[in-house]
């Protein structure tokens, strides 16, 4: 039949395809591949498909840039060396395709897009064929195959070319036009602050803006990507939603937690998987990372749930904790079904001053001691054998009894129009209830989990989230371009929340690549983004940026490390008066013969300096210090930063509200930055960038050096004339420093 | 809106609610909305015009936020049933009861009018934390003002170097809502620091010099961006400087008050804050807002009222004893708010959120003293007489400081906003 059948191609097929094992393997193990290689791998793939291509048998095809024919088996796939465990045989994908008039074709299943299945014959060609022109049996099995085979990989080019189709479409429709490209001076600033947190260097910005290389941008994203400025990035926006912070209250420390944060971020862990590990810890504070999440809203288990179902899911459902929402679809009974699934989760922290101090009297043990071990012990999330939710007390509609059990249950969401995903069971043991939960929220299905991180994470770096607020995705048709925003949620699937993937995409497309615009007035319409926005730097990227100017690129190298004083502190087995004294004696007995370098009992306790951070709570050299600054990078302080910290006027969460970092100025603010310590520093004789500039031959030349420093620029005429003019009248080098450190040039990211 | 409609059941208050918020958001056909006015001070004669008794006797407002609910049955609005709580009752200084936690604040509650019938519908910290701050519910396209910013709007500046807002123990926040940056509260986020860096070490003189150079340098960069955020930046450089040539700078700085005046109002970051806000008002800053967190007691509710109802008991009480000694309690309207109360139901050692009915305190300017406005049921579960809602409480603040609340001003986005969204003051709490 094969030279009677027409093909359906409706889009020639760009797509590279390799081989079925490299298609199985999962994306976070070809992530660990640098990106070099992987590149390389996929090029190598295209020169053999082209040359199997032009060989093959088959129909006139136009060869595009990544044409569609498969390796010849004769060509080993290019494949990683470590491949997981194959998981039980999946059904054959070949299969024969008809359509009503009696037409087939043999042909591979390669993938499912909207209503076009991508398909493979024997001879190599690739057709797209339209299910609605096909047999039903054809639907059933492209379905069947989506569920049970994993797509092939997209090359990262057409992955952002179909975010920026998405995008053009959504100007085109409002009459609108996108923004011209950004300039490599402006991009190379922009990719450092989004991608590491901080400005480039001059040395760095000299060597992108020089390179002739015609693939120097996805290089650089590549290159950010990979680099530790990109986990401390990612912790400071974590951070801001998970509300971080170091003290529980009462002598609870959760050190434990915040650095089990920042590896699962070195690690790449996928987002699916970290929620579902926050969903589901068990432990204590003193040896489980994650227990952490539950734990910060201890005791308050509905507010918890209330967190978690904004955050990762954008459902506004907080309201319904206490009511029928008045605006949302969601009721009082269907929060508290959901907040069941907790039902039998024992999330506490038992306080520990009251009985330390009872103790203390008792067995004449320091009584500082005996709360730095009972306060991350008592700190735990384990399981109850009964599910104890009730309808509260006061619970006044007719359709459940005040006081009655819960039976847990499922949100749905009514505003979608096709409800094809079904909930799936509820488990009878009370014990697994939490992890169905975790399981739903994070499957694939789940209506909106790939859908809030992704529209979290566009917001990250457009400066406005697809849809506002991120907190409010009940209606997903009020969003400025909803088929974006939908195709984003497929792009986090399909990378398998991948989220630094994602970002890789994101990154790559000119819609991000374009001018930023200005603050747009909202009232007036959407904004539907020719361009990023023009934003200020956040807190933790002013200080990371100004850090850059003193002490240069080296200051990732140092790592606040403090978990283990409190991983020393864990009891093994249970907690009961004899275990903690026995603890207590080998506190002190070790703190004995280290000689209290970091010892918790009398002396050797080491005096917190201003800032609440020791030289030893970093890792190998400590960072520089400037007066009482510690110059250390914003997620290698505490968290979050004392109040009057440069921080903290800039605008960092003070993290007892999710998502409340600011961007606006102030007078104390300003303050700081004309007369604080922050600007001495920068002025001082160890300040890097000016040691950097003092060392050139001429003021034009010392000036361009501050200004590429600062600005990521070369001056222009008119201001280094300005500059020597004023040279001439009395200004210094550490006064053009001030200049451009309070210039709103330095603050905006273009 | 009127308060014939809180005597509506349920049903048919919640269908009004979904009504007003469905429909386009302030423009409804209200009979006292008529022309809009422009965004600018408004001439102070049209306020002169709706004079009443408390009306403009507040020239500067003291507005105390307790953060996360304070329970109404553990202070202001004490019960002997079911929902009694750890602590009973005692009997202040004029005669009604307030909890045992706050005995300084009874031994004075001859100074102080308070509201046991507050009523509101939003039981989430952030979304009712913002409606007691602005009087109107969050929205996603726009900001409210906070009334500092409202009065300023009103009335002008209040001082000519210092600012009219200061918020102390928190971050602005956006609290100049739609008006103009520079009308947000000058944020003070620690009273025993104060104000941080107002002294250049190089002299004023220098800095101006380099102020101009940013200035002319930073030219091309605001040209080409005439971004609303970077306006609001150049602004704030020019307060800044202002307020660094300002002889009023040491308002901010504690040290100048004696000690045991400081340990009277309580070594607290409340205690303090509002002995800043004292000499705040003193140096003509119009309206304080200090923050006081810690409230939201789920559990632990005992020990956490002894510890937080402690530091407030203690400020409170000092700072009204201080305001009157002074001379400055009949001008100052100094203010308690919370988000919302704390449910009858007192299990697990602690309560849960509760908005239906909270208490709030006014006191000082043309309030009545030793006054007790509106009542909770037996157990504090329903409002069983006169109550008010937040946006009747802005208006009531409003009335106070003297501003014209039926004038509405037309935000950016060419809507028109009230104080308080359009409710009325309870004029009764006036003498």
């Amino acid at each position: 039949m094969r030279a009677a059948e027409k093909r359906n191609v409706l889009i020639r097929v760009a797509n590279a395809v390799p081989s079925r094992q490299r298609e199985c393997a999962p994306p976070i193990l070809t992530a660990m591949l640098p990106i070099r290689f992987r590149t390389f791998l996929t090029g190598l793939a295209v020169l053999t498909l082209a040359a199997a291509a032009v060989a093959g048998q088959g129909k006139k095809r136009r060869l595009d840039d990544a044409p569609v024919a498969p390796p010849t088996p004769a060509t080993p796939p290019a494949e990683e060396p470590a491949q997981p465990a194959a998981p039980a045989a999946p059904p054959s994908p070949w299969h024969v395709w008809s359509d009503g008039g009696g037409r087939k074709i043999e042909a591979e299943y390669r993938g499912l897009d909207g209503n076009l299945v991508l398909v493979r014959a024997r001879d190599g060609s690739s057709y797209r064929l339209d299910l609605a022109k096909l047999v039903p049996a054809d639907g059933e099995f492209a379905r069947l195959m989506q569920k049970t085979l994993p797509p092939p990989p997209v090359p990262i080019a057409t992955a952002a070319a179909k975010i920026d189709a998405l995008v053009l479409a959504g100007l085109t429709k409002a009459g609108q036009q996108p923004n011209a490209p950004a300039s490599d001076e402006q991009l190379v600033r922009r990719l450092y602050l989004d991608i590491v947190g901080r400005i480039p260097t001059a040395a760095e910005t000299a060597a992108f803006v020089d390179s002739k290389a015609s693939d120097k941008r996805p290089k650089l994203i590549d290159q950010l990507l990979t680099s530790e400025g990109y986990n401390s990035q990612m912790f400071n926006w974590l951070a801001d939603m998970l509300r971080i912070t170091d003290d529980y209250g009462r002598g609870v420390k959760t050190y434990v937690y915040e650095e089990w944060i920042k590896d699962q971020i070195a690690e790449n862990r996928p987002w699916d998987g970290f929620v579902h590990d926050l969903m589901t810890a068990e432990g204590r504070l003193s040896n489980s990372g994650p227990v952490g999440y539950l734990l910060r809203d201890r005791n308050m288990p509905l507010d918890n749930l209330s967190n978690t179902v904004t955050t990762f899911l954008g459902a506004n459902v907080a309201c319904a904790q206490c009511h029928n929402h008045p605006l949302a679809p969601w009721t009082q009974r269907e929060f508290f079904e959901l907040a069941s699934f907790f039902g039998a989760t024992d999330a506490t922290a038992v306080k520990a001053n009251g009985q330390a101090k009872r103790l203390a009297k008792k067995t004449d043990v320091d009584q500082k001691v005996l709360i730095k071990i009972m306060a991350p012990n008592l700190a735990d999330v384990d399981g109850l054998h009964k599910n104890t939710m009730t309808f509260p007390k006061d619970y006044k509609y007719p359709d459940a009894k005040p006081g009655a059990a819960v039976p847990p249950k499922f949100i749905e969401w009514a505003q979608d129009e096709t409800k094809n995903t079904t909930a799936p069971p509820v488990p009878q043991k009370p014990e697994e209830l939490r992890k169905a939960f975790a399981d739903w929220l994070t499957r694939k299905d789940n209506p909106r989990f790939a859908t809030a991180i992704a529209n979290r994470l566009w917001q990250r770096v457009f400066g406005l989230a697809v849809q506002e607020p991120v907190t409010d995705l009940d209606d997903l048709s009020k969003g400025s371009n909803p088929p974006l925003l939908a195709h984003l949620t497929e792009e986090m699937k399909r990378v398998n929340f991948d989220i630094r993937e994602f970002q890789r995409i994101v990154f790559n497309t000119q819609a991000y690549q374009r001018q930023a615009s200005i603050t747009p007035d909202l009232g007036k319409g959407p904004y539907l983004f020719p361009g990023p926005l023009l934003r200020r730097m956040t807190a933790e990227q002013a200080w990371d940026s100004v850090l850059t100017l003193v002490v240069g690129p080296e200051l990732d190298k140092f790592k606040l490390r403090r978990a283990d004083e409190i991983t020393r502190m864990n009891i093994p087995g249970p907690v009961n008066q004899e275990s903690i004294l026995a603890k207590a004696k080998e506190i002190i007995e070790g703190d004995g013969t280290t000689g209290g370098k970091k010892g918790v009992s009398g002396k050797g306790g080491g005096k917190k300096r201003m800032g609440g951070v020791n030289a030893e709570d970093y890792d190998g050299v400590p960072p520089p210090r400037f007066e009482n600054l510690t110059l250390a990078r914003a997620s290698e302080l505490p968290q979050p930063a004392k109040e009057a910290h440069f921080l903290r006027a800039f605008g960092q969460s003070d993290r007892q509200i999710a998502d409340t970092e600011s961007r606006e100025g102030s007078v104390p603010q300003v303050l700081t930055m004309m007369n604080g310590e922050i600007q001495r520093c920068i002025a001082s004789a160890q300040s890097m960038v000016l040691k950097d500039a003092a060392k050139q031959k001429t003021p034009e030349l010392q000036v361009e050096s501050l200004y590429f420093s600062f600005l990521g620029r070369r001056p222009t005429i008119m201001e280094t004339q300005t500059a020597r003019r004023v040279f001439g009248e009395g200004l210094k080098l550490p006064d053009l420093t001030w200049v451009l450190f309070n210039s709103r040039e330095f603050i905006f990211i273009q | 809106m009127s308060h014939a409609f809180h005597s509506f059941d349920p049903q048919s208050r919640r269908a009004f609610v979904e009504r007003c918020a469905r429909a386009a958001f302030g423009l409804s056909i209200l009979p006292f909305l008529r022309g809009a006015e422009a965004l600018g001070a408004a001439a102070p004669a049209a306020a002169a015009a709706v004079a009443g008794p408390g009306f403009g006797s507040a020239k500067n407002i003291i507005f105390l936020q307790m953060v996360g609910g304070m329970s109404h049955i553990d202070t202001f609005d004490p019960k002997t049933g079911a929902s009694k709580g750890p602590k009973g009752a005692i009997t202040g200084k004029a005669g009604f009861q307030l909890s045992e936690f706050l005995p300084k604040t009874a031994a004075v509650s001859d100074k102080i009018c308070v509201i046991r019938s507050m009523t509101a519908k939003v039981g989430v910290h952030a979304a009712a934390q913002y409606v007691i701050r602005t009087g109107y519910e969050q929205r996603g396209t726009i900001k409210h003002p906070m009334l500092g910013a409202w009065a300023q709007n009103y009335l002008g500046p209040s001082h000519k170097t210092l600012p009219s807002s200061v918020c102390i123990n928190r971050n602005s926040d956006h609290g100049n809502g739609f008006f103009p940056a520079t009308f947000s509260p000058l944020p003070i986020q620690d009273p025993d620091a104060g104000l941080q860096n107002s002294v250049p070490a190089a002299g004023i003189g220098t800095i101006e010099k380099r102020i101009e150079l940013v200035n002319h340098l930073d030219g091309a960069f605001r040209a080409r961006y005439p971004d609303e955020n970077v306006a609001a930046y150049n602004d704030f450089y020019d307060n800044t400087l202002t307020l660094m040539k300002s002889a009023d700078l040491k308002a901010f700085n504690l040290a100048s008050e004696p000690a045991n005046l400081r340990e009277s109002y309580g070594r607290s970051k409340f205690g303090q804050g509002c002995l800043l806000a004292r000499r705040l008002v003193e140096a003509g800053v119009r309206f304080i807002e200090v923050t006081s967190g810690g409230w939201d007691m789920h559990a632990n509710l005992e020990e956490s009222m002894t510890e937080r109802g402690g530091d407030f008991d203690q400020a409170f009480s000092a700072l009204l004893g201080d305001l009157d000694a002074r001379g400055l309690l009949k001008s100052t309207l100094v203010v308690v708010a919370t988000e919302f109360g704390r449910k009858p139901d007192f299990s697990g050692g602690g309560r849960g959120h509760y908005p239906k009915v909270f208490s709030t305190v006014l006191a000082g300017a043309g309030v009545k003293r030793g006054y007790v406005h509106g009542a909770s049921d037996d157990m504090g579960a329903e409002v069983a007489d006169k109550d008010m809602t937040v946006g009747s409480f802005h208006a009531t603040i409003g009335w106070a400081a003297g501003l014209p609340l039926e004038t509405p001003v037309v935000a950016p986005n060419g809507r028109p906003f009230t104080i308080g969204n359009k409710a009325k003051p309870a004029l009764e709490v006036f003498a």
